[in-house]
């Protein structure tokens, strides 16, 4: 069994390993390799250098903290890759590769981490991404696999697999009818953590909110027109970047909002002891299933994440746990649907991880949706994590 | 044994105002006779030197200790990497170059007051365009650490290096984080403050750095400096403790 409060034991880059660490980590390393080349990922060689808008366009301002950015003679802006998963995706749509596709790569990636982490700011990393499957369940299913023999290759231990669904939060706002304007703010605070907090207390309080000078019963149209006369423009100009027809949205939504019913505190209960399952997945399962209405959409979305449970378990080995949890990878705007991270005792840090990210590949700029999903190990944490071949 | 070494402004507005300060404070600043015109002393503080630099490279030269005190805006020590760090204290307002930092947006956006209306814009424009909000500034430090405060992830810094007020009406920028003294300028540009879009009030500041090298002799000489902008005896008597403590071998 492994221990909840794992041993907080930092780990070293491979530099700062002895000779016999370090080649434990070469062997973890090619041995994952191996493993996601016998499941037929191909390997592809990335660049270190990437372009900077890469990552900026992808995962916003944030990440600038995180990464090592700078220019080139020519003033071009560049950085050190802080993952695998954005260059092969961009390789993938670059090269115009047919889908589905199967890719592979390892080396450095590179974060910045604060003294007080003691974490090196240079990891190795072996990712594996299934790009255009469009059965999610057979290709989410390959990827745990995947993840759970790559940790095997190079740790011989038993791993707590951590499951969630990014799909679950939205079923479950579905289910429970709010108006439109509130379940909207649900569901962007569920993916901006710090929101969620001051959500909740603003609905408890019942703050005042002052709606903008139009009717309740206004319509689109009133209110496009009351913008257009309060900024004596006509419906085809825009204003620092917006359209007539979204100010007017907003305006309306506004409206709504001051005269909406808001949550009410069943409901509010009802998303706390959501957002509180984080345990055994039987357990974690059953809880949810007890909050889900009979044939609403959360039933729905449940089936599925108990599919991939059943199938995934059928891969684990002796000794191995399942937790699921309902928050678990939400700050990564990045991710979809399936998410997971792969614990080894005595580490603090998952020791794999990875999810489903339906989006970014359209975002990246490939000319039609590509379901993708994939997953990243790390085999300097495998190596501290002990049992290394 | 080494000079007090403080760094203050070499031109402009804030310049002119630190001399006055000085003046009527007793200690006129002297350009040195070599005509070289970066290096000044300071009228009976003998233990001083004066450098005259940039404000951003005073409040860069305060971190890494290279001066032991000097004058500068509250907003370039805000905009360091991390923010104000733990060794360069701005010490005492002195209530001239008053300015906010704010964040503005076109006047025409009749649905946005505050910043949560900002979060709410960038979420459904990204959901929309697929593309991020722009926000152009010369504080990208200061503007991240605000907009990550407030929840606010959807969006893009544009470097601006002057005349930001006008990034929305060249279309280069959806928004702008500008330092701005009565709002004047921003109201000529069509654009509004945010409610609760204050991030810094700024003015010019005294500051010490605790990376400097200091020996007694500078710490008295600066007691004297402290005093004549009108610091609180027992803030002095912190700093300088905190000075004494790091004295240099």
């Amino acid at each position: 069994l492994i221990a909840d409060a794992a041993a907080e034991m930092p780990f070293l880059a491979h530099y700062e390993l002895g000779e016999r660490a370090r080649a434990r980590v070469e062997r973890a390393t090619a041995a994952i390799a191996a493993t996601f080349a016998q499941a037929g990922y191909a390997h592809v060689p990335l660049p270190i250098i990437q372009p900077a808008d890469l990552y900026l366009d992808m995962a916003g301002e944030d990440v600038r903290d995180r990464m090592f950015l700078f220019e080139d003679p020519l003033g071009a802006a560049l950085c050190l890759r802080a993952d695998l998963t954005i260059p092969l995706c961009w390789r993938a749509i670059d090269e115009g590769m047919a889908l589905p596709a199967r890719l592979a790569s390892s080396g450095p990636v590179f974060r910045f981490e604060p003294a007080e982490s003691r974490l090196p700011a240079e990891t190795i990393q072996a990712g594996a991404e299934n790009l255009g499957e469009k059965d999610t369940l057979e290709a989410d299913v390959e990827i745990l696999r995947l993840a759970r023999n790559g940790v095997g290759a190079g740790h011989d231990g038993p791993v707590r697999l951590e499951l969630g669904d990014l799909g679950l939060f939205a079923a479950l706002i579905s289910d429970l009818k709010l108006e439109e304007v509130w379940a909207r703010r649900f569901l962007y605070a569920f993916r901006h953590p710090s929101l969620l907090a001051p959500l909740v207390a603003e609905i408890r309080e019942g703050a005042a909110l002052k709606p903008p000078p139009l009717l309740a019963s206004a319509t689109r149209t009133d209110a496009e027109r009351y913008v257009m006369g309060k900024l004596k423009i006509e419906a085809s100009e825009t204003v620092g970047g917006r359209s007539v027809q979204e100010i007017a949205e907003r305006l309306l939504d506004k409206v709504k909002l001051a005269r909406s019913n808001r949550p009410s505190s069943d409901d509010l209960t009802h998303i706390g002891a959501f957002l509180a399952i984080d345990g055994p997945a039987e357990i974690g399962l059953a809880r949810l299933q007890a909050l889900a209405a009979h044939n609403g959409r959360l039933a729905g979305a449940l089936a599925g994440l108990g599919a991939r449970l059943a199938r995934a378990r059928v891969h684990l080995q002796s000794g191995d746990e399942i937790q699921i949890s309902t928050t678990l990878g939400r700050g990564f705007l990045y991710y979809t649907g399936l998410v997971f991270d792969i614990r080894a005792a005595q580490l603090a840090l998952p020791v794999a991880a990875g999810g489903r990210y339906d989006r970014m590949m359209q975002e990246l700029g490939a000319p039609m949706p590509t379901p993708a999903v994939g997953c990243a190990l790390w085999p300097e944490r495998l190596v501290a994590a002990g049992g290394t071949p | 044994v080494s000079a007090l070494l403080i760094g203050l402004p070499s031109k402009g507005r804030v310049h002119d105002e630190v001399v006055k300060w000085l003046a009527g404070a007793g200690l006129a600043l002297m350009r040195d006779a070599d005509g070289r015109g970066y290096r000044a002393r300071l009228e009976n503080l003998d233990g001083a030197e004066v450098w005259l630099l940039s404000a951003g490279e005073i409040a860069a030269s305060l971190e890494t200790g290279k001066i032991h005190a000097g004058v500068t805006g509250l907003d370039l020590m805000h905009e360091r990497a991390g923010g104000v760090g733990p060794l360069a204290r701005p010490l005492k307002g002195l209530g001239f170059a008053r300015a906010r930092v704010v964040v503005a947006v076109p006047d025409g956006w009749m649905d946005v007051e505050t910043i949560a209306d900002v979060v709410d814009v960038a979420a459904r424009h990204f959901e929309r365009t697929r593309a991020r909000l722009r926000v152009a500034t010369k504080y990208p430090e200061l503007a991240r650490r605000f907009f990550a405060a407030m929840g606010l992830r959807d969006y893009r810094i544009v470097a601006s290096l002057g005349a930001t007020e006008g990034a929305p009406a060249a279309g280069v920028a959806e928004l702008i984080v500008d330092i701005t003294e009565t709002g004047a300028t921003l109201g000529a540009n069509h654009l509004k403050i945010l409610e609760g879009g204050v991030i810094l009030e700024s003015q010019a500041v005294l500051a010490g750095s605790l990376a400097a090298p200091w020996s007694a002799e500078n710490v008295a000489a600066f007691r004297r400096v402290m005093a004549a902008a009108g610091m609180p005896e027992a803030q002095s008597e912190m700093f300088a403790q905190a000075a004494i403590a790091n004295l240099s071998p």
